[in-house]
């Protein structure tokens, strides 16, 4: 997938992401604090803590939106700033759902950066984008106006999208708030397949119960890193409780330990 | 009378022609223009525009009595200033950006108000800005108002995907390093420059009318950006057309007539999505 990635030379050897002693800002605070990570191409990494973590703030610094204070981003050995094959999905994407497109209106709209000012969108980009709307199981739906799609739907959307970006690193803020379950499963099920295609995916999660049982390393956050690891090491209740405090609740139970917070998300700071 | 003849006769008159040019034109523009605007949710932004150029519209007065055209170079310099200057002040201060709109608004008009107020015997000629005179409208400003609407309306055209995509999600053009910020102020200075066209038709009272009653009809309409642009600058030129023979014939002020044009196009629009269900 990495094949052709406009504004960016990839150093092949490099990984996918490099992430070392990052720090930033925001109103004066520090948000993130001294995070390191290596990601490999075709790895996944589930970003999780309470909210004001600075999760959020982790993914914009990835994707290039917001300037670290310290500390550098590599993406395949390059600064982030210059990377089209990035793909980012904020929380909640600020978009107007009235506005007047159909899903594959919004699926070509990952071609403009590939296309380039003053050229038209081709029978090439088109074919991309079709691509990109089978691989996600929303071919049927191309013609439909985006208002009509259901959550799932419009998170599937917004990873075709991604795909017709020809994005090798997704970062995914979220992506299952307000999904049913088998919603939830369903979109968890694509980032696997995809990782498995050699996309490398950072995805911000709530669910620690999916992130056991979906990625294959998380990353737990409280401004600082708390712990960084496999889920089963990382997700102890040493390391919970230091990273949600009073928020959080644990409960011996039969099957091991069931841990209970205020996981979602009336005001998770931007 | 028939038909042809209802039409043939207004267009023996050289003014009469220039007037429905400049009206389709100017028509054309602010449709393209205002459908980004309806569907950013700056609509408030048009109205504001077309009452802060009122200070240049007055200075340029002062400056030069009788002039039209140079009020219309005063009022397109006013216009591009005020637009940057609402940029300009929500991007810096921490207030939203209606807040901004407002104060420039206000601020501009009342400069407006205060001017025009100095001079005596100023009320026949600056009705005509508050109103409009499509029908006095020279040669020279007819190729003034085209030139400038034909200019907008390429710009969008050579920047639509762009355009649409900073429109419909500004952080995902970021992320693909699109100049979005240069492509709202682009957009600032496009209303601006439409708001002037605009003001030679139906003038600083009506003026919001034309950037956002076609537009809304083709959102109305249309399923599809492409579609609603088209729709939108469809119903605009039809609107500037049948306009200016209803003010023919009815003996009403064109930009009135124009605007009400508009509006029945876009109660057509309402009444088909009503009685779709």
């Amino acid at each position: 997938m990495s094949a052709r990635c406009p504004g960016a030379i990839h150093s092949a050897e490099a990984p996918a992401l490099e992430v070392q002693d990052l720090a930033v800002v925001r109103n004066g605070r520090p948000a993130l604090e001294g995070v390191s990570f290596v990601l490999e191409k075709g790895g996944n990494l589930a970003v999780v803590g309470p909210n004001g973590a600075g999760k959020t703030t982790l993914l914009s610094a990835l994707a290039g939106l917001i300037r670290p204070s310290a500390g550098t981003i590599r993406v395949f050995g390059q600064p982030p700033g210059r990377h089209l094959c990035l793909a980012y999905l904020p929380q909640r994407p600020a978009v107007e759902w009235n506005f007047p497109a159909t899903v594959l209106d919004v699926v070509l709209m990952g071609r403009v950066g590939q296309v380039g000012l003053l050229r038209r969108l081709g029978p090439a980009d088109r074919a991309k984008a079709q691509e990109a709307l089978e691989r996600v199981g929303l071919a049927s739906l191309a013609r439909r106006p985006i208002r009509e799609l259901s959550g799932g739907e419009q998170q599937r959307m917004f990873l075709a999208r991604a795909l017709a970006q020809e994005a090798s690193v997704l970062l995914l803020d979220e992506p299952l708030t307000g999904l049913d379950a088998p919603a939830q499963e369903g979109i968890l099920v694509l980032l696997g397949e995809l990782t498995g295609e050699g996309l490398t995916v950072v995805v911000a999660l709530h669910e620690l119960d999916l992130v056991a049982r979906h990625f294959s390393q998380a990353l737990l956050l409280r401004t600082r890193p708390v712990a960084l690891g496999a889920p089963p090491e990382v997700f102890t209740p040493a390391a919970l409780r230091a990273a949600y405090g009073t928020a959080l609740h644990l409960l011996a139970a039969p099957e091991g330990t069931l841990a209970l917070g205020e996981a979602c998300c009336p005001k998770e700071p931007r | 009378m028939n038909l042809v003849e209802f039409f043939a006769a207004p267009l023996r008159h050289a003014f009469f022609v220039r007037a429905l040019l400049a009206a389709m034109s100017a028509a054309a523009a602010c449709a393209a223009v205002g459908t980004f605007l309806v569907l950013r949710g700056m609509t408030f932004f048009g109205d504001a525009l077309a009452h802060a150029v009122l200070p240049g519209v007055a200075l340029g007065y002062l400056f030069h009595r009788g002039s039209r055209t140079a009020v219309f170079w005063w009022a397109l310099g006013t216009a591009i200033l005020a637009s940057l200057g609402i940029g300009w002040v929500s991007r810096r201060g921490r207030l939203k950006e209606d807040t901004a709109i407002g104060i420039v608004f206000v601020g501009m008009f009342a400069l407006g108000i205060g001017l025009i107020s100095t001079v005596r015997g100023y009320a026949v000629d600056l009705v005509h800005f508050l109103f409009g005179n499509v029908l006095a409208v020279s040669p020279f400003d007819l190729g003034l108002v085209a030139g400038l609407s034909l200019g907008v309306i390429l710009v969008i055209l050579a920047l639509y995907k762009e355009l649409a995509l900073a429109t419909f999600d500004p952080l995902f053009a970021r992320t693909l390093r699109l100049p979005t910020e240069f492509m709202r102020y682009l957009l600032l200075v496009l209303a601006a420059v439409t708001v002037v066209t605009a003001l030679r038709v139906v003038g600083v009272a009506l003026a919001l009318a034309m950037l956002v009653v076609p537009p809304a009809t083709g959102l109305l309409w249309g399923r599809r950006l492409p579609a609603v642009l088209a729709l939108a600058v469809g119903f605009a030129v039809l609107s500037g057309f049948l306009g200016l023979f209803l003010s023919y014939y009815a003996g009403m002020a064109p930009g009135a007539a124009v605007v009400l044009v508009a509006t029945g196009f876009f109660l057509l629009a309402l009444l088909r999505i009503i009685g779709r269900g």
